[in-house]
């Protein structure tokens, strides 16, 4: 060890107290016992860190003499190159991240590139590491490890895979990938760096020679292993990196995984470095801070603050400082937030106009004034609304999808391509063929003829389909995304349908008669549906009957009956029995409930 | 090897825990096992006599999480109903803190694991947020507005209904 203590040169950095590099080797120091660090007065360089443990205690798996050399020669040999070059250098002063980004020039290092990289790869091979490490990751990497390779052992495979395949001089890596927010392994040519893509490392494997040829001679492994299939020097030296890999890799760091995986999720906009920043500071950056910086809170753990609020407190927050509108951002363009909402009540005033619609929000106790994009919002009549959107129809009786949130709009397919509908002589004539046509112009057409709509998704989250319940005799149509006209859900004998809802990928609807009907529209065709009778027709004709989804996502089906009161004068009908009945999905069929489980629950007279 | 107190049986040893500044802590295995980060380490065997190293969690909010994580500890399975309630209130107390505490625990509680903790913290962050004024966000968390007027202006574009509260005046049936 000692002969390394003056290998280990600290260079000085402008600011010093800014650059990562210097924080790292004084808390290392510190770790250490303290070191007397000399100082050249004005000019700033990169120092060698040192492994966090002594340079025999990887071993049997790496010689102390092997560290020695790999560290002490070739590790510092970078180091001198790069001070070498930075005396001259426009990348003087940049944190080592910076620079390993800048100099890959996209594609095209520059100089400084290799040396820099090199540095930074070797300093997080290191780390990698541990003595005792190695065994089964803890905690969400691990989870995220069986998520995205399916278990550890396939993680491990394709590990040895990757590096198998890696021709020549590299590096393979654990990186989270920013764009998918996945883990992936991947291997990098001689000094290429993960950093300079983009991605974020969590651990590597140097599959320089230098890295081994001491220890793992090509006899021995034979010895070890027996023949192994094109038992090459490199194959074999290789293989065994990795074998020995996996006994000593640093569980700790793993364990930043933790604390940088939002950073992925939520990450890009502090550049490819912020991962890695990240996870070098969690090891080294010192805690005793006097004052919390709340722009600076982590982006993860901000983000599952953000998940928490209600949609209008999620806007404000996105306006309090860049970091916050950032996540806030991201947190929506993700699908991350799907926090269910207290209901607002939406309505139109005179004194805001019709192009306004006013919100009350009940978990605020507040009301806001949204302006909206035309038709106006006060013309429009609205006939459905699910997970944040309405369904208007506006006095062409031409139907929308509007967020009233947002403002964004879609237009649906026009009303005129809906099977029964026939437009001559600027009216609108639901065609009919054993009763009369009903023939409206396009402004009161849609009270005549528009019962419901429902959406199966966000339409600001991709794919959705609209499902139409309308007239003339109840009939469905349905549109998805992209369609240019409306589908008719079309049954042999004639079904009239009263209410629909939209339910793990199938629209649950129900007849006058109480019957229930599954129908998937997700098929690969466009205007195609398929149908299964969930629940046979069991009443008279009955229009009070309602599908609803419980908060804990259970189907209730109800059927409310009414009778004439004969104590009032006018023989108004009353309620006269409510019958609710719970669909198990998964045996496709009802059950009768006795009570609500603890709900409440609304239903129109 | 955890073996603090020399008469402890293997379910109520002491796990010794150090924060980033040096400071030793102890707590119950069980106390510790709230902590997904140390029960590992536990299962590893990498709780000794030394005290597991938290080299980003400093002493004061370290305390407060030893402090929560015992508490749990000690109340965790077969609550009875007045427990329960008598949970809550500690929990309803102990997330009473300062922001600069709050920010020191929702980060600590994220890191070592804790996930009621880690909930307790995130809920009290988002009811200070609730309601507030981006302006009034900025001063409850000491924040200071760093954008440029050019995306000022952008952000009033979009969503600038949500910045004009209207309370109405509660006149409720």
């Amino acid at each position: 060890m000692a002969a390394f203590a003056s290998a280990l040169r600290i260079l000085p950095s402008p600011p010093a107290a800014a650059h990562p590099q210097q924080r790292q080797l004084r808390s290392r120091e510190r770790r250490q016992g303290g070191r007397s660090r000399r100082y050249s007065k004005v000019m700033a360089y990169y120092g060698l860190t040192t492994p966090p443990y002594k340079l025999d205690a990887l071993e049997p798996y790496i010689s102390k003499r092997t560290v020695e050399l790999h560290w002490g020669k070739h590790h510092q040999d970078y180091v001198d190159g790069l001070n070498k070059q930075l005396a001259t250098s426009m990348f003087y002063g940049h944190t080592l991240e910076e620079l390993i980004k800048e100099a890959y020039n996209n594609g095209n290092p520059l100089p400084e590139y290799n040396n820099a990289a090199q540095v930074w790869n070797h300093h997080f091979f290191w780390e990698s590491m541990q003595p005792e490490g190695g065994g089964s990751p803890v905690g969400g990497v691990l989870q995220q490890i069986e998520k995205d390779f399916g278990s550890f052992t396939n993680f491990r495979e394709e590990f040895i895979r990757s590096a198998l395949s890696l021709l020549g001089s590299g590096w393979v890596w654990l990186v989270l990938k920013r764009k998918e927010s996945k883990l992936s392994v991947v291997h990098t040519q001689n000094a290429i760096s993960p950093l300079a893509l983009g991605d974020i490392p969590i651990i590597n494997l140097d599959l320089w020679e230098h890295a081994y040829y001491l220890d793992y001679k090509i006899l021995q492994i034979l010895e070890i292993y027996g023949p192994l299939p094109e038992a090459k020097d490199g194959f074999c030296l290789v293989l065994q990196a990795v074998i020995i890999s996996f006994k000593i890799f640093r569980k700790a760091a793993f364990e930043t995984y933790q604390q940088i995986r939002l950073a992925l999720y939520l990450g890009g906009r502090s550049g490819a470095g912020a991962g890695v920043r990240a996870s070098i500071n969690v090891r080294f950056v010192s805690m005793d801070t006097p004052a919390a910086d709340w722009s600076d809170l982590p982006a993860d753990v901000l983000g599952l603050v953000l998940l928490k609020l209600e949609f209008p407190d999620l806007f404000r927050s996105a306006a309090v400082c860049t970091s916050w509108r950032a996540t806030a951002r991201d947190i929506c363009r993700l699908g991350l937030y799907t926090r269910a909402q207290t209901p607002c009540l939406l309505y139109t005033t005179a004194a805001a106009g019709p192009r306004a619609a006013v919100i009350y929000s009940l978990a605020d106790k507040a009301t806001y004034t949204v302006r909206l994009p035309d038709p106006p919002i006060a013309e429009r009549y609205i006939i459905g609304s699910s997970h944040g959107w309405l369904v208007t129809a506006d006095d062409r009786s031409e139907l929308h999808l509007l967020n009233p949130a947002t403002g964004e709009q879609l237009a649906l397919p026009s009303v005129t391509t809906v099977e029964h509908v026939l437009f001559f002589d600027g009216n609108l004539r639901s065609n009919d063929e054993d009763l009369d046509a009903v023939t409206h112009p396009p402004e009161t057409f849609r009270e005549f003829f528009y019962l419901k709509a429902v959406i199966s998704g966000d339409p600001s989250r991709g794919d959705y389909a609209v499902m139409l319940i309308h007239h003339p005799h109840y009939q469905l149509s349905f549109a998805r995304s992209g369609d240019k006209k409306w589908t008719w859900v079309k049954f042999e004998n004639n079904v009239l349908f009263r209410d629909c809802i939209y339910h793990d990928g199938v629209f649950y609807a129900q007849t006058l008669y109480a019957a229930i009907h599954a129908i998937d529209v997700s098929g690969p065709a466009s205007s195609s549906f398929t149908h299964r009778l969930i629940c046979k027709p069991c009443i008279h004709a009955c229009y009070n009957v309602y599908i609803v989804r419980t908060p804990e996502g259970e189907i209730l089906h109800l059927v409310r009956l009414t009778e004439v009161d004969n104590d009032r004068e006018d023989q108004e009908l009353r309620t006269a029995y409510v019958g609710a009945c719970k669909m198990d999905l998964e045996k496709q069929c009802i059950k009768e409930v006795d009570d609500l489980g603890g709900n409440a629950l609304f239903i129109e007279t | 090897m955890a073996a603090a107190t020399d008469d402890a049986g293997d379910s109520n040893e002491m796990i010794r825990v150090v924060s980033s500044d040096g400071e030793h802590f102890e707590m119950p295995e069980a106390a510790a096992n709230l902590s997904l980060v140390l029960r590992h380490m536990i299962e590893d065997d990498c709780a000794d006599a030394a005290g597991i190293p938290l080299a980003v969690v400093a002493a004061k909010p370290l305390a407060k999480i030893v402090d929560y994580c015992t508490k749990h500890a000690a109340k965790s399975s077969g609550l009875t109903i007045e427990e329960a309630e008598e949970l809550k209130r500690f929990d309803a107390e102990f997330i009473e803190v300062d922001t600069d505490m709050l920010y020191d625990l929702l980060v600590a509680a994220d890191f070592m694991g804790v996930e009621g903790l880690s909930k307790l913290a995130v809920q009290r962050t988002a009811d200070l947020i609730k309601g507030k004024t981006p302006e009034q966000n900025r001063e409850t968390f000491g924040i200071v507005n760093d954008f440029t007027p050019e995306e000022e202006e952008e952000i009033c574009k979009e969503n600038e209904w949500a910045f004009q509260i209207t309370k109405p005046p509660s006149r409720l049936c």
